[in-house]
């Protein structure tokens, strides 16, 4: 008959033990040497930006420098409306970037304040832009009647005017991502100076002049739009990268934390998070990087609203993902520890009932795992102490005591004693059950050194 | 500390009732001293524990552990801790009985995380002072300690009877206990200490419990034989300590000793009359200044005068062949405490008395005095007498008697036990437990000869009858040692009568005198031998002559000159009828 006795936890008591490591774990977002960083970062993205929007302007005053007389007079309104957008660009780049005192989350709330404020002046200026061209159209078509009686005038004045819509083209092909914020458009309108080239060939210079001027117009407003819709791009570009460069920063941050206590304070302990957490977060720092990498790559980038959802939507994800990595470390750190206080507990208990500790270790000498415990008695007898852990929110364990008793005497006398030390635990503020019947004691069990060694080392089939 | 100035610290009547040399494996202490103050030869005061620790560290056990109630399994001592722990990291944690120490380390190093209990448990609120082993452990621990060998253990249970009424695990102790008597354990010794006044008290208290029948029928055993048993009576101070307590007194409260030579009479009052513990003692010098007879006597009763014991004998009146007696054994005892201070061999001779004679004729009176004489002569250490008839000695039901009987000899133990009409203890009937109790007197006279004196009076006829009844007694009660009180003479009742006249304050009229010699003389010679009461036929006579010489005056003087009557003598019709009738 079997000799072990075996007492265990009661579940109940888990949730008890583990409340207080439930609670999320603020993720000092707020460091200022992360928020330096983060500005910083920002400020080069946006300058970089900025630069591009820059040299594209001033291509376009080179490309307007050989344009014709009209088309000059007819682009200084736009380009008032541009020189107004890039000064507006820049003091959002100042207002994000410079103010010290922002917190990491007005910070994000700013940019968010900024990306809709400035889609809203987006839309407005392109609808500003469209009335004005739908009247400069109805001008043009006035002077038109001047020039079809001079067929010579007529002819050359239907060159100048497809030459500039071809130099619009031109720089619109080159300059501007057509194709991302106007798929299609820019094909019709090459139609359209084609038919018109056909009309000068063809010699019918007044309908020349006509689809001419007006693909012109139609270009320029093309190009505002698209102008328009690159910087407003741009700029939730830099501010997603921000975001995500803040989340990578706190990721970098996060590696290792404090430890946390029962009562939610933090200890001097550290815990490795990525580890506790077997890789978590590292994870999820490739699933930044990866975003920042397509988000910087102008040929997988996602379009404004898909930034704009990044900032606004993504970047908290994966923010509360960090914390909840974060968290999931310090509690499994905290469960472990407190395994280590079971056992000690049980082991206090057990010395002053005549045992001594002999030995104990974590499983495979990782905190992680099982911790087993053996004490011994004078009389020979021993007994074996697991907790074990559970996976779960938040972490369990298990306590199973296994007495292995070698001297003689009654099983009703290993009865008396495995009920006492139920009854000796639960004073201690254990909650335990009714000691068992544990079958045949496994002598492995009590291999406190063979646990020592790491599971894969110990040449055994599981 | 070497072993040799640890045996400095023991003190005597510990080491003596403590029976190491019986071989016995459980022992047992019990007596008024377990609940005493020791002052141990190196004049320091120890409680039973410290002294007990002393005694047998000193005797060479490795290690002593201790068991109470509150504390079932703890030490005094590190050597003792550091012997008992076990496991390979036991060192760095902790000891059973020695509280908490090292925690073990988790990630967050010792720090303790485990929330404390959600209730408070128990209910009761006990606390444990200190101790946190339960029972069925301490019974697992003691019993690995007092059967591992190479580790000579001495294991203390103190208060024995309430640790066995409270440890939760009484029939495993019982078990163990059992298994430690019939198997022994290789020389360790486990001491049950009780509070119980008497070895029957000690039996009872166990057999109680009802689990532990094996061992109430084993201390049973050892109680019968209370010389070699392994049970030990622990008594009230002897001289000697008593000696050691005036010197700590005098140390520690700057008590004086007025007479430096009167020191050791001094000693002997306080040994002598009921014995009292050394705490009560320590309590009662404390409070004085000065140390004298005077002081003594507002605590020791019977001996209020300064008169030694032979000195009381020489002025008593005839006993002459008594007085000479006296001087014989005076003489002897005084050469014998000169022999034991020499270190000559004793010869084995008996100082038990048989006193023959009619009541009255002195007996009670010269035990006393004999007492005295062999506290002064240091034969006995006390000299107290303890005086009963067959009453206080013998039950009225089966197993009453023994407990009885004990319990008187163990009063008289370091004194005299005065039996009175002793030959009542050899005479049938009462279920035979006379026999059985004077079979008890007989072993202890046996086992306790230099602590027990033992004196048996009766009438002469009886006592002779009672010597012959038993070998035994013959053996123990040598002729030379019967001292026969002779009948008063009729001047020497005469002087006693008014003796005790005197002492009530009458003036007796010479006439009334002559009357009265006339009285005594008629009741001495009309007596009958056999049963003559002596000066109790003349306690008698004068309580009827001051009944008499009361109702006279008051007669005579009426309530108004009772005051003014007072002083009348006693005159020759104040003896009533039926004495007249003896002096015709």
């Amino acid at each position: 008959m079997s000799r072990g006795k075996r007492i265990v936890v009661d579940e109940d008591e888990w949730a008890r033990l583990q409340a207080a490591a439930r609670r999320l774990r603020d993720l000092n977002e707020n460091l200022p040497s992360l928020l330096d960083d983060v500005r910083g970062a920002v400020r080069r993205d946006l300058d970089r930006e900025l630069s591009v929007v820059a040299d594209r302007q001033s291509a376009f005053e080179g490309m307007l420098a050989t344009a014709g007389e009209s088309v000059r007079d007819l682009e200084r309104a736009t380009t008032v409306r541009l020189d107004e957008q890039t000064r507006r660009m820049t003091e959002q780049r100042t207002a994000l970037t410079q103010r010290v005192d922002t917190t990491a989350a007005e910070l994000r709330q700013e940019t968010l304040r900024l990306l809709d404020a400035e889609r809203a002046r987006v839309d407005d200026t392109i609808a500003r832009e469209r009335a004005e061209r739908a009247g400069q159209v109805a001008r043009l078509r006035e002077g038109l009647n001047d020039l079809v009686s001079d067929k010579e005038r007529a002819a050359r004045a239907a060159r100048t005017w497809l030459a500039d819509a071809a130099a619009m083209r031109d720089f619109i092909r080159e300059h501007l991502p057509h194709e991302r914020f106007a798929p299609g458009r820019l094909a019709a309108l090459e139609q359209r100076i084609a038919m018109a080239e056909g009309n000068v060939a063809a010699g019918r210079s007044e309908a020349a002049i006509s689809v001419a001027q007006e693909t012109y117009l139609q270009l320029s407003e093309l190009r505002l739009d698209l102008e328009m819709r690159d910087r407003e791009w741009r700029q939730a570009r830099g501010s997603a990268t921000g975001q995500l460069r803040m989340v990578s920063g706190l990721i970098r941050d996060k590696h290792l934390c404090k430890g946390v206590n029962q009562d939610d304070t933090e200890n001097d302990s550290l815990v490795e998070v990525d580890w506790w957490t077997s890789g978590k977060l590292s994870r999820l720092a490739v699933e930044v990087e990866d975003l920042l990498e397509q988000v910087a790559d102008d040929t997988r980038a996602p379009g404004s609203d898909e930034l704009r959802d990044l900032v606004d939507r993504q970047v908290p994800i994966l923010k509360q993902r960090l914390q909840e990595i974060a968290q999931e470390a310090g509690a499994l750190q905290l469960a472990s520890q407190i395994r280590a206080n079971i056992a000690d507990s049980v082991i206090q208990v057990l010395q002053e009932n005549g045992y001594g500790l002999d030995d104990y270790t974590y499983e495979g000498e990782d905190y992680r795992a099982m911790l087993v415990a053996k004490v011994r008695h004078n009389d020979g007898s021993e007994i074996v102490i697991r907790v074990a852990p559970v996976p779960g929110d938040p972490p369990g364990c298990t306590l199973d005591i296994d007495s292995f008793d070698t001297a003689t005497g009654s099983d009703l006398i290993r009865w008396e004693r495995a009920r006492a030390l139920a009854e000796r635990l639960r004073e201690e503020g254990i909650e335990v059950r009714e000691p068992q019947e544990s079958g045949t004691p496994d002598p492995a069990a009590r291999d406190v050194e063979r646990l020592r060694r790491p599971p894969q080392t110990r040449g055994e089939v599981t | 500390m070497s072993r040799g100035e640890r045996n400095a610290v023991v003190v005597e009547r510990l080491a003596e009732a403590l029976r190491l040399d019986s071989g016995a494996s459980i022992l047992a202490l019990y007596g008024p001293g377990t609940g005493d103050s020791f002052v141990c030869l190196d004049y320091q005061e120890r409680n039973l524990k410290p002294a007990l620790w002393q005694l047998l560290r000193s005797a060479g056990f490795d290690r002593v552990v201790f068991g109470s109630v509150g504390e079932p399994l703890h030490f005094l001592d590190a050597e003792s801790r550091d012997m008992s722990l076990t496991g390979r990291m036991a060192r760095s944690t902790a000891a059973p009985g020695m509280g908490r120490m090292r925690r073990l380390n988790g990630p967050q190093g010792a720090r303790i995380q485990l929330p404390p209990p959600a209730q408070p448990r128990g209910g009761t609120g006990e606390i444990r002072p200190g101790g946190t082993i339960t029972a069925p452990y301490a019974v697992q621990t003691l019993h690995s300690y007092m059967t591992q060998p190479g580790v000579r253990t001495a294991l203390v249970i103190e208060r024995a009877e309430d640790f066995f009424r409270h440890i939760g695990a009484i029939r495993e102790l019982a078990d163990r206990l059992g298994m430690w008597v019939q198997d022994g354990v290789g020389g360790n010794v486990c001491i049950l200490v009780f509070s119980a006044a008497t070895m029957d008290g000690v039996v009872q208290a166990v057999r109680d419990q009802g689990s532990a029948t094996a061992l109430a029928d084993y201390l049973s055993r050892q109680g019968v034989n209370s010389a070699t048993g392994a049970a030990g009576r622990v008594p009230e101070p002897g001289p000697a300590e008593l000696s050691r307590l005036i010197h700590l007194l005098r140390i520690r409260h700057g008590l004086v000793i007025d007479d430096w030579t009167e020191a050791a009479k001094l000693v002997g009052l306080m040994s002598a009359g009921e014995p009292q513990s050394a705490r009560t003692w320590l309590n009662r010098l404390s409070k004085v200044r000065h140390l004298n007879r005077r002081t003594l006597s507002a605590w020791v009763t019977g001996e209020p005068d300064d008169r030694t014991a032979l000195e009381e004998l020489t002025e008593l009146t005839g006993l002459t062949k008594v007085k000479e007696l006296v001087n014989r054994l005076r003489s002897l005892a005084q050469v014998q405490a000169e022999r034991q201070r020499m270190g000559v061999p004793l010869p084995d001779r008996s100082n038990h008395l048989v006193f023959t004679g009619n009541p009255g004729t002195g007996k009670t009176t010269v035990a006393r005095i004999i007492g005295r004489l062999y506290r002064e002569a240091g034969l006995l250490a006390r000299g107290h007498v303890v005086e009963v008839d067959t009453g206080d000695l013998v039950g009225e039901f089966v197993g009453h008697t023994p407990a009885k009987t004990r319990e008187v000899v163990d009063r008289a133990l370091d004194g005299v036990l005065f039996l009175d009409e002793a030959y009542r203890l050899t005479e049938d009937g009462r279920g035979g437990f006379n026999r059985e109790s004077l079979d008890i007197i007989l072993t202890r006279m046996e086992n306790d000869r230099d602590r027990l004196v033992v004196i048996a009076a009766g009438y002469t006829h009886k006592m002779t009858e009672f010597i012959a009844a038993n070998p035994g007694l013959r053996r123990r009660f040598p002729a030379q040692n019967e001292i026969e009180f002779p009948d008063y003479e009729p001047d020497e009742l005469l002087q006693i009568l008014l003796g005790m006249l005197t002492a009530m304050r009458h003036a007796v009229d010479p006439s009334l005198k002559d009357l009265l010699k006339r009285v005594v003389t008629g009741l001495y010679l009309g007596r009958d031998p056999a049963t003559f009461g002596n000066a109790g036929e003349m306690r008698n006579l004068a309580q009827a002559l001051d009944e008499h010489w009361a109702e006279r005056i008051v007669r005579t003087a009426g309530p108004a000159g009772l005051r003014a009557a007072m002083n009348k003598p006693m005159m020759p019709e104040d003896v009533p009828a039926t004495y007249r009738e003896a002096a015709r």
